[in-house]
């Protein structure tokens, strides 16, 4: 098959980005900032305004990133890394709004708990590498299957599980069963990679 | 790890998979653009039959009357939550596209795919035609719309596959005029350059021959010889 990642061009832009490459930053910007501002759009309920303060923020961010060394490609792709300053930026900015956007519980964990330093992206970059990797597996025992990866999606997205299980016309807690398999096996995922107990907190992959 | 922390992680992995498939690069020309307009089923090469004729008349019919509900034109630019989920092969060969809406709305979904044509050896844009030969599928909150792709690998060319997500039907090609209009758009635009290892760069070219206001998620399939 050949190759379908999208990021085999974006891989050699941050390499010369890397090395002070502003041309090659351009280029960057013109390929990610469009999906960025969209995310944040999502983020921020459509407030136009403040997701195209965050995406200016967050490429001031990652061009100083990139320049003191901050970034490593072989621990995260540079959208993802991209995304992870963004995230910072948009704890920081509803921090200083002093609210929690209405978004999903999870979220609200975030705004209370998470290190909103877009200087600390790296290691967040890296987690979410991490789940997309198990996310996608295939081919390991610890792959979900794609009854379990469109499950846990759908519950993450807010789709109720009474709903969900009225839809598959199964007993809601017959799907309470496969989430809870599923989140386990992604949570032993995430752990053979090194990735244990806090979302942010990682310690050797082998040790137990 | 709880729960909450892996499903706020999952929702980011959503996110940059977001980012990278709905970013758009600018066109540069690569190669003469294909010319050819016609309105197909994906893996079904040849030209356009009296069948296919009368399922595409059917397909606006229908799509003319079908009971579309205007959405909030105040969310028209936040994109919809769409995403890949990816294919698997049934038994007879053929393989499923999956592409799940993670937004908790409805929308309408079209599909356009680039693959080889035999009539002109080259590679060209068509319309997917859904269930009952219709241009344009809506899709519930939260649910998976699904389509065969025929996984042909002769000639064992790259193929892309850019599903389009809408909140209005409006937004999307509504009349067999509009949709050989957008044909002949695709077709006219020049794929930019890294298209075979980038489908995000060949949704770029959907981007221009569609409203803003339209989410693209793209796709590659096939290729590798069975």
């Amino acid at each position: 098959m050949l190759p379908s990642s999208p990021d085999n061009s974006l891989v050699s832009l941050a390499r010369r980005c890397a090395s002070g490459d502003q041309e090659a930053f351009r280029a960057l910007h013109d390929r990610l900032h469009p999906g960025l501002v969209r995310v944040l759009l999502r983020r921020t309920h459509g407030q136009h305004d403040v997701a195209d303060e965050i995406a200016q923020q967050t490429w001031v961010a990652v061009w100083d990133a990139l320049c003191k060394g901050r970034y490593d490609a072989d621990r995260s792709s540079i959208s993802t890394f991209v995304y992870a300053i963004s995230y910072k930026l948009w704890l920081q900015a509803a921090r200083r709004a002093g609210r929690r956007p209405a978004i999903a519980p999870g979220e609200h964990e975030a705004l209370s708990s998470d290190d909103a330093d877009p200087r600390g992206a790296l290691p967040l970059a890296e987690l979410i590498e991490a789940a997309r990797d198990c996310l996608q597996s295939s081919d390991s025992p610890l792959a979900l299957t794609d009854r379990e990866r469109g499950l846990i999606t759908q519950i993450a997205a807010g789709v109720p599980e009474r709903t969900i299980a009225r839809e598959l016309g199964v007993a809601a807690s017959t799907v309470n069963a496969w989430k809870r398999a599923a989140f386990a096996k992604l949570r032993r995922c995430l752990a053979a990679k090194g990735f244990r107990g806090d979302i942010f907190e990682r310690g050797s992959p082998h040790d137990e | 790890m709880n729960e909450r922390q892996l499903e706020q992680l999952i929702r980011m992995v959503a996110d940059v998979e977001s980012l990278e498939y709905d970013s758009a690069a600018p066109p540069r020309r690569l190669d003469p653009p294909a010319r050819v307009v016609r309105i197909g089923r994906i893996g079904v090469g040849g030209p356009v039959s009296r069948v296919a004729a009368v399922l595409a008349a059917a397909a606006c019919l229908m799509y003319l009357v079908w009971p579309w509900k205007a959405s909030d034109d105040g969310l028209r630019h936040v994109p919809l939550h769409v995403r890949y989920v990816p294919a698997t092969a049934t038994s007879s060969g053929e393989s499923i596209a999956h592409f799940q809406s993670t937004a908790g709305e409805p929308c309408v979904l079209l599909a356009v795919y680039r693959t080889w044509e035999s009539a002109c050896e080259c590679l060209s844009w068509q319309i997917h035609e859904w269930d009952g030969g219709v241009m344009t599928a809506s899709a519930g909150p939260n649910r998976s719309v699904s389509f065969p792709l025929d996984v042909s690998d002769d000639p064992p060319v790259e193929q892309v596959v850019v599903v389009a997500a809408a909140r209005r039907a409006r937004d999307l090609p509504g009349t067999c005029e509009q949709a050989e209009a957008l044909l002949a758009c695709l077709n006219e635009i020049p794929v930019p350059e890294g298209a075979e290892v980038d489908p995000a760069l060949v949704a770029s070219t959907v981007r221009a021959c569609l409203p803003v206001e339209v989410t693209l998620v793209s796709r590659s399939f096939v290729v590798d010889g069975r």
